[in-house]
């Protein structure tokens, strides 16, 4: 069907499709931010904020269900003063698909911990990722990042990196490759700690475009 | 953390190619490079990475380069050279897309344009091992031993091409 309105300069003439990358036409405020929108307007590089969630009372888990992997190929995710409800204990990870959570043995980890008197952890056929391990209480809080490669795609595997910092036994950071082996489109991700609840924490996924 | 990304150059691949060079470091911010989807005509092969000048890959042996080889199936071993003629990425990856054996991962780099100053790369990768099919990675980083000003990166495999991947450089703001 062809489109004849007056906007984006044309005047009684079809109106070309506006698509990321393809934009014809001559612009005004209002349609740039309808495009913007839209995600119809071309701004190369952007980190795009999909959503921030916050803990805000004590939780079993906790989900980030909006990643639009419809769109990105990698995502990146910080977590902000992540706090178990009890003492030393890991937060996992674990990815949905079709909005449920997977919590098969269909993850492989591997991650360095930068501690005296800690040892590497690592996995090969687990039911989730540990993003950290022995989390503390009391301003003892879990702050760092992943990044996530392929969610969207249902021909590849989901990769990850990650780093993350916090206080448990003295200083602990780690650094970590992981995948969750599955062609599953990811759409969603869910944390837990290892043991009963957790009580803060701002989680937030941004996507990183033509990544 | 910074707040936004600016991207600079990117390319994927889709036909063999020898090797991807992104430019367009034009300032002293930082740049990240994502790599994604990566595969090359070869296996057991090494993903690589030199610095260039003024469009030209560098092919001097001013490469340090140190990392944590991160291993699901076996302990963890520390991997560092120096004077070497590239960087590393990733070592032994294999290519086989049917066993999901594409590289992915993030490296960021410091001081490029600034010519009093050596450039350093920050890097994390994940790849499947081609031989145990067990979750690799590495995490670390590298210096390049030359004051010189850096406009960009130029991607390679050891041996081979590269068969796919999109590659994309970023200011980092």
């Amino acid at each position: 069907m062809s489109d004849k309105s007056n906007k984006y300069g044309y005047v009684g003439v079809d109106i070309p499709a506006q698509s990321f990358g393809n934009n014809k036409g001559v612009f005004n405020p209002a349609e740039i931010n309808d495009l913007v929108a839209n995600n119809q307007w071309t701004s190369f590089g952007q980190l795009e904020l999909i959503e921030t969630q916050e803990i805000t009372s004590t939780v079993a888990t906790f989900s980030l269900d909006n990643l639009k992997e419809n769109i990105y190929n990698v995502h990146f995710v910080t977590i902000t003063n992540w706090l178990p409800s009890n003492d030393d204990r890991h937060i996992g990870l674990r990815f949905k698909t079709g909005g449920v959570t997977d919590s098969a043995t269909n993850y492989q980890y591997a991650m360095a911990r930068n501690n005296a008197g800690a040892s590497d952890v690592r996995s090969a056929n687990d039911t989730k990722i540990w993003l950290a391990y022995n989390v503390g209480l009391t301003r003892e809080n879990l702050n760092g990042y992943f990044y996530i490669y392929n969610a969207g795609d249902s021909s590849k595997y989901t990769f990850v990196t990650s780093q993350n910092l916090h206080f448990g036994v003295g200083i602990d950071s780690n650094f970590q490759s992981a995948v969750y082996d599955t062609t599953n489109v990811v759409n969603g991700m869910e944390f837990f700690a290892s043991g009963e609840n957790m009580t803060n924490g701002i989680f937030s996924v941004y996507g990183i475009r033509y990544s | 953390m910074a707040g936004q990304l600016i991207q600079v150059a990117t390319t994927t691949v889709t036909s063999a190619v020898a090797s991807v060079t992104l430019t367009g470091i034009d300032s002293d911010d930082v740049y990240m490079l994502a790599f994604n989807q990566v595969i090359g005509s070869s296996g057991n092969n090494n993903l690589e990475m030199r610095v260039t000048e003024s469009g030209t890959p560098n092919t001097t042996s001013n490469y340090d380069w140190a990392v944590k080889k991160l291993d699901a199936t076996t302990t963890f071993a520390n991997q560092s050279v120096t004077n070497l003629d590239h960087f590393y990425l990733n070592i032994q990856v294999g290519n086989d897309p049917a066993d999901f054996e594409e590289n992915e991962g993030i490296v960021y780099i410091y001081n490029a344009n600034n010519s009093s100053e050596y450039t350093f790369i920050s890097q994390e990768t994940v790849y499947l091992n081609p031989f145990t099919a067990g979750l690799n990675g590495g995490q670390g980083g590298g210096v390049f031993t030359s004051a010189s000003a850096v406009n960009g990166v130029n991607l390679f495999f050891s041996s081979g091409n590269i068969a796919s991947g999109t590659f994309t450089l970023y200011k980092v703001l």
